[in-house]
């Protein structure tokens, strides 16, 4: 098909926005995963945060226009919503990020059939709460494994609102008659809506129904999973599943090597733990020996006591936009 | 929180159907029972803090959740999993399944840090050998990593007999105090509480010690002692930190009762925590505008100009209120990417006066309607302009609304009638100006004038 010259004018505009706007995103991300510029992020990880943001937001936008054809994307004020600022909706993008690379480097490196790990156990199970969550669980794993995109419905139901509306709010700028059906629009999406399958929460209520039943499978990544491995590290701790995922993330051992030493993980248990998600080929021979002569040597309340620091340095970072004293590093 | 056995999946979920008020409109047997237990009414409110707390966020979002919830009653404590769906104004709510824990433990280290870091105080921790292993909150030396992992009394400025006063207390074991301490090369007396902390084993694990503004020995006699050279009371240095370690403390402990389940409430309890909470937190934003005022009014205040770029200072403002606008469906419209007008200002104050202006606006503006942050350059003179869709300010009013604590016959907005007078004092000290017109819809539009960069 060929473009008239109109077309493209509004294609390189479309563009020139895009890419202002992925600049800053650029600059915020940043910001924000390394506040004290210690490790700068990696192009990928910009690039893929960068897509799925726009992505997500898209699909809110075919939504709320009732538009479906990949021809007509809407993108003519993406740039202008703002959503790329919010922290909380950056750092949900950045966990999903950690999540999938971690999973990845647990697919290649553990050794335990997929039909042998927890999740896959329970779906046999009579209760149907428990197959259910069990089948979530594997559902995300398997999104996660195969880098599917992210929709609108994937987002936690605070971050969904505020974004719906923030769309409905830019549609209704750029048609003013359409206000009454944008919002008709987004109730229903609204509604269509359900937080039992979003990231993190199979596995947070599977862990509330299994209870302690599997406490020394839960401290095994290979046969518990990824998503019960990390719930049962934030449900320990007291910290929430995407913080965890982004610690495991950190190009450093230490982090991972502290939270799994104030949840009490044994050390060969730990060094099992750091070989399939940190990932075996990323270990150095520096890291094994600093691992292995420093794993025992911390104390476990030393461990405690930092991991509240982080906890405490992340909930200001969140509510205040900026990080605190002392984030990981 | 400490699981202490798997949870009991119900063969039926309890449910229950509730207005977008929390209401009670249907009820099963046991919800009825739950809803009694912690002091509800048949068709009440309900009662049980955590379920009414997620119904009402249910209500808000029109949105399904699935989440835990804590239920505590006077026997026992239990983790539900609750899912919820929102239909023809109605909160559809179910109970899947409970599981007995626990009831969390109150965790005093992290919200004494927590407390310090927002009163504007600093602690340290030690560990058993004295050595300093991190420190929270306003610490005043900002070389403060070289002090980690070294004797704690290298970032202490001590005499003789205050060093002799902290070793000998730290063999004691015991809690201890120590008066007028100063931290290395700064000239702030502080005071210093220190309090053992144990492992579970029963042995000293270190020390945490917690320094707040030191008070003249002569604060209850000598009234002149709380006068600066120019016989103005230090508000910001003396009173206003004194004022903020009570105020934290309410703060934190109304929250906690009345969002952290410490066991069952009755509604009205829950709602007067909240009360509580929001009275303390605006008695803390006085307290920072009382500072503010204080400083403003010194004669030789001056602030630090700097390049900064207008547009930028914007976007910031817009994404710290997001959350706050998204709350009442009102959309920030900010500059372009492309638009950039430099100043020379001080960033931190222009920040001040925008976030001033912008919550303002946000404050007075109908739900749903639009603020619009716009950017110029006019001759040596840049300009950012803030106009909202509220219902502008009187012709009357256009300079009264600079004075001081002046309301406009408002009250109970959680407004002290400082900011505006702080902004306009802030804009003029940075060589600019702040004035209000009205905007082509009716409303407001503010203007912050500073010198173009």
């Amino acid at each position: 098909m060929q473009n008239r010259p109109e077309q493209l004018d509004g294609l390189l505009d479309a563009a020139s926005f895009h890419a202002r706007d992925n600049e800053r995103l650029c600059a915020d991300v940043a910001a924000m995963l390394f506040p004290r510029a210690e490790n700068p992020p990696s192009e990928k990880m910009l690039a893929e945060i960068t897509a799925q943001l726009t992505h997500i937001a898209v699909s809110l936008e075919r939504e709320i226009r009732g538009t479906s054809s990949a021809d007509d994307a809407p993108t003519s004020f993406l740039p202008g919503l703002g959503f790329q600022h919010d922290p909380a909706l950056v750092d949900f993008l950045i966990a999903r990020h950690a999540e999938r690379q971690i999973e990845a480097r647990l697919m290649a490196n553990s050794d335990v059939m997929l039909a042998d790990t927890l999740p896959a156990r329970l779906l046999a199970d009579g209760h149907h709460e428990i197959a259910e969550a069990a089948q979530a669980i594997l559902v995300n794993s398997s999104m996660n494994r195969r880098r599917g995109k992210l929709d609108w419905s994937a987002l936690p139901p605070e971050q969904l609102h505020m974004l719906s509306w923030r769309v409905v709010a830019s549609v209704q700028r750029a048609v003013p008659d359409s206000g009454d059906s944008a919002r008709s629009k987004v109730q229903t999406l609204l509604t269509r809506y359900d937080e039992a399958a979003v990231a993190g929460n199979p596995a947070r209520k599977m862990l509330h129904l299994i209870g302690t039943s599997f406490d020394d499978e839960l401290c095994d990544a290979a046969n518990a999973g990824l998503a019960l491995f990390v719930a049962h590290l934030a449900a320990s701790l007291k910290l929430d599943e995407d913080h965890i995922l982004q610690l495991i993330d950190r190009p450093s051992i230490a982090a991972f090597a502290v939270i799994q030493k104030a949840a009490g993980l044994k050390a060969d248990q730990a060094m099992q733990n750091l070989r399939l998600l940190f990932g075996f080929d990323r270990l150095t021979p520096r890291d094994i020996a600093l691992f292995e002569g420093g794993f025992d040597a911390l104390k476990r309340d030393d461990a405690v006591g930092e991991v509240k620091n982080w906890r405490t340095s992340r909930d200001e970072y969140l509510a205040t936009s900026r990080p605190g004293q002392t984030w990981p590093s | 929180m400490a699981i202490v056995s798997s949870a009991s999946i119900l063969v039926q979920p309890i449910t229950g159907e509730l207005s977008a008020e929390g209401r009670l409109l249907r009820a099963d047997p046991q919800l009825q029972s739950m809803q009694f237990a912690a002091g509800g009414e048949e068709s009440g409110v309900l009662a049980v803090p955590g379920l009414l707390e997620i119904v009402m966020l249910t209500a808000r979002l029109k949105m399904a959740l699935s989440r835990p919830v804590i239920v505590a009653d006077v026997e026992e404590c239990n983790e539900v999993w609750v899912e919820t769906r929102w239909q023809d104004d109605v909160v559809y709510l179910s109970i899947l399944s409970r599981r007995p824990v626990d009831i969390p433990d109150d965790d005093d280290l992290h919200r004494e840090v927590e407390i310090d870091t927002l009163s504007g105080y600093f602690s340290a921790l030690l560990d058993a050998d004295s050595l300093l292993i991190s420190l929270e909150g306003a610490f005043p030396h900002a070389a403060d990593r070289q002090f980690i992992g070294r004797p704690v009394e290298g970032m202490l400025g001590l005499d003789a007999a205050q060093r002799k006063a902290l070793n000998d207390g730290i063999s004691s074991e015991q809690a201890f105090q120590l008066d007028n301490v100063t931290v290395k090369d700064r000239p702030d007396e502080y005071m210093l509480k220190a309090r053992p902390l144990y492992r579970e084993t029963g042995n000293l694990a270190g020390y945490r010690l917690s320094f707040s503004p030191a008070q003249p020995a002569d604060w209850a006699e000598d009234s002149s002692a709380r006068r600066s050279d120019h016989g103005r009371i230090l508000f910001g240095r003396e009173l206003a930190p004194v004022l903020r370690q009570p105020l934290g403390r309410i703060i934190a402990n109304a929250e906690t009762i009345g969002v952290k389940l410490q066991g069952p409430l009755r509604d009205n309890y829950a709602v007067y925590a909240r009360d509580i909470a929001n009275a303390a937190k605006h008695l803390v934003a006085l307290v920072d505008d009382l500072g503010d005022l204080e400083a403003v009014e010194q004669p030789d205040f001056e602030t630090a100009p700097d390049k900064i770029e207008l547009g930028d200072v914007a976007h910031r403002v817009a994404g710290l209120l997001a959350l706050k606008a998204a709350d009442h469906q009102i959309e920030i419209i900010l500059p372009g990417d492309g638009e950039k007008v430099p100043a020379v200002a001080e960033f931190r104050r222009v920040l001040q006066i925008l976030l001033n202006l912008v919550t303002n606006a946000i404050r007075y503006s109908p739900d749903g309607s639009k603020v619009q942050i716009d950017i110029a350059k006019l001759d040596d003179t840049a300009c950012i302009t803030i106009s909202d869709e509220g219902n502008g300010v009187a012709e009357e009013d256009r300079e009264k609304i600079f004075g001081k604590f002046e309301r406009l016959g408002r009250s109970g907005d959680g407004g002290s009638g400082l900011g505006l007078y702080i902004s306009r004092k802030l804009a003029r000290a940075m060589g600019g100006d702040l004035t209000v017109s009205q905007a082509r819809g009716g409303g407001a539009i503010f203007a912050l004038t500073l010198p173009a960069g």
